[in-house]
């Protein structure tokens, strides 16, 4: 197998383009169902994700990538990377991390960036704002739910 | 720019992590999540999921604490408030979740302190009254099914399913040799006893634990000198 074929490109939104190792993208479910169709050539567009996070989603696939016997990290440093990975990205970049993250099918990615949102997200105000969720309660109801549970809003 | 809306099922990937102390401050976001909450399959994938809270649960006569266990931390402790009336109940606790049970009625609940919510369980079988020995779960499914183990004033065990919120026995007679035998391990998945019958005369002490899907407990032979 030559060079050239154990590479892919991965074209973003916004028309970066990503030359990066099958293996390394092929932990996407989404782009392996693309290869396998062969209705693609070595070119992948990419409709839903931009530069800026493709960038990132690589970076976390090539460190979880097992390619040619670099995948030896031990399962400690792995975790460690991981909590790194995500410890300074904002929400915006968090959000569209997990939406990039189920389009192109990464489940571990997509566990590790709702994990870190729900370690992130600590008021109700944040989850109101971030996932643009509408407080619909009257205002009698919420008084209610607050009483309710009362030892839960204490800290 | 995509537009900042999460699919329903994305969402719920999110809240399924959220730690089970705040899960239920988050019931007061919007309706939706409220009624989420109160749904059994979010409940179980909310337990599959979320990180072990590290806290455990204290109780006194008439009171249930959560004390936090971070030891780099102030040590809290927050009273937890029940629908119902604790003092006097004997209780067992597995993944967080209560069993309590009154000794001289025939009342039982669990209760979800993360979530607040309660169910009301029946413990009698047939004319039976049952004896609780404690609460496991079995883990051979991508959802956990709780159950509870239980013994009748005849010596015969029986199980107690979430699932389908009934008992059923689950073994023959537990006499034996004119002994009454009880065992002290029992397999919530395959319903095998280990490792071999044992005389049992007296009383069964409560102290039991519920490790991956073994529930285990001790007993004792009262010896009349």
């Amino acid at each position: 197998m030559s060079k050239s074929e154990k590479k892919i490109v991965l074209k973003s939104l916004d028309n970066e383009a990503f030359e990066v190792e099958k293996a390394v993208a092929l932990q996407s479910q989404t782009i392996w169902v693309m290869c396998e169709d062969k209705c693609v050539g070595n070119e992948i567009p990419l409709e839903n994700v931009t530069g800026q996070i493709l960038a990132k989603v690589i970076d976390y696939c090539k460190k979880h990538a097992v390619v040619d016997g670099d995948g030896d990290e031990s399962s400690e440093e792995l975790k460690n990377w991981d909590t790194e990975f995500t410890k300074n990205m904002d929400q915006s970049t968090l959000f569209n991390m997990i939406l990039a993250a189920n389009y192109l099918n990464i489940k571990s990615l997509l566990n590790l960036t709702c994990q870190a949102v729900a370690d992130k997200t600590k008021t109700i105000d944040e989850f109101h704002t971030f996932l643009n969720i509408e407080n619909n309660f009257t205002p009698e109801e919420e008084a209610q739910i607050c009483q309710e549970n009362l030892w839960a809003f204490d800290d | 720019m995509v537009s900042r809306k999460l699919r329903s099922e994305l969402k719920e990937e999110i809240l399924t992590r959220v730690p089970p102390q705040s899960l239920v401050r988050f019931g007061a976001v919007c309706r939706e999540w409220n009624a989420l909450f109160k749904e059994r399959r979010f409940v179980n994938n909310h337990f599959a999921c979320a990180r072990a809270p590290s806290e455990f649960m204290l109780q006194t006569k008439s009171k249930i604490y959560s004390t936090s266990l971070n030891l780099n931390d102030n040590i809290k402790v927050r009273e937890l408030t029940t629908s119902f009336d604790t003092h006097g109940l004997a209780s067992f606790n597995c993944d967080g979740l209560f069993f309590f049970y009154d000794k001289s009625n025939e009342g039982a609940t669990v209760w979800n302190p993360c979530l607040r919510q309660a169910r009301l369980i029946d413990i009698k079988l047939n004319q039976w009254r049952l004896y609780i020995i404690g609460m496991g779960y079995d883990n051979s499914r991508p959802e956990r099914r709780y159950k509870i183990v239980g013994y009748t004033s005849n010596l015969r065990m029986a199980i107690y399913e979430f699932a389908t919120n009934a008992w059923k026995f689950v073994d023959d007679n537990l006499y034996h040799e004119g002994m009454f035998t009880i065992q002290t391990d029992y397999n919530l998945k395959t319903h095998q006893c280990v490792p071999e019958w044992k005389q049992y005369k007296g009383t069964l002490s409560y102290n039991n634990v519920s490790l991956n899907v073994n529930l285990y407990w001790t007993d004792y032979n009262l010896i009349v000198h």
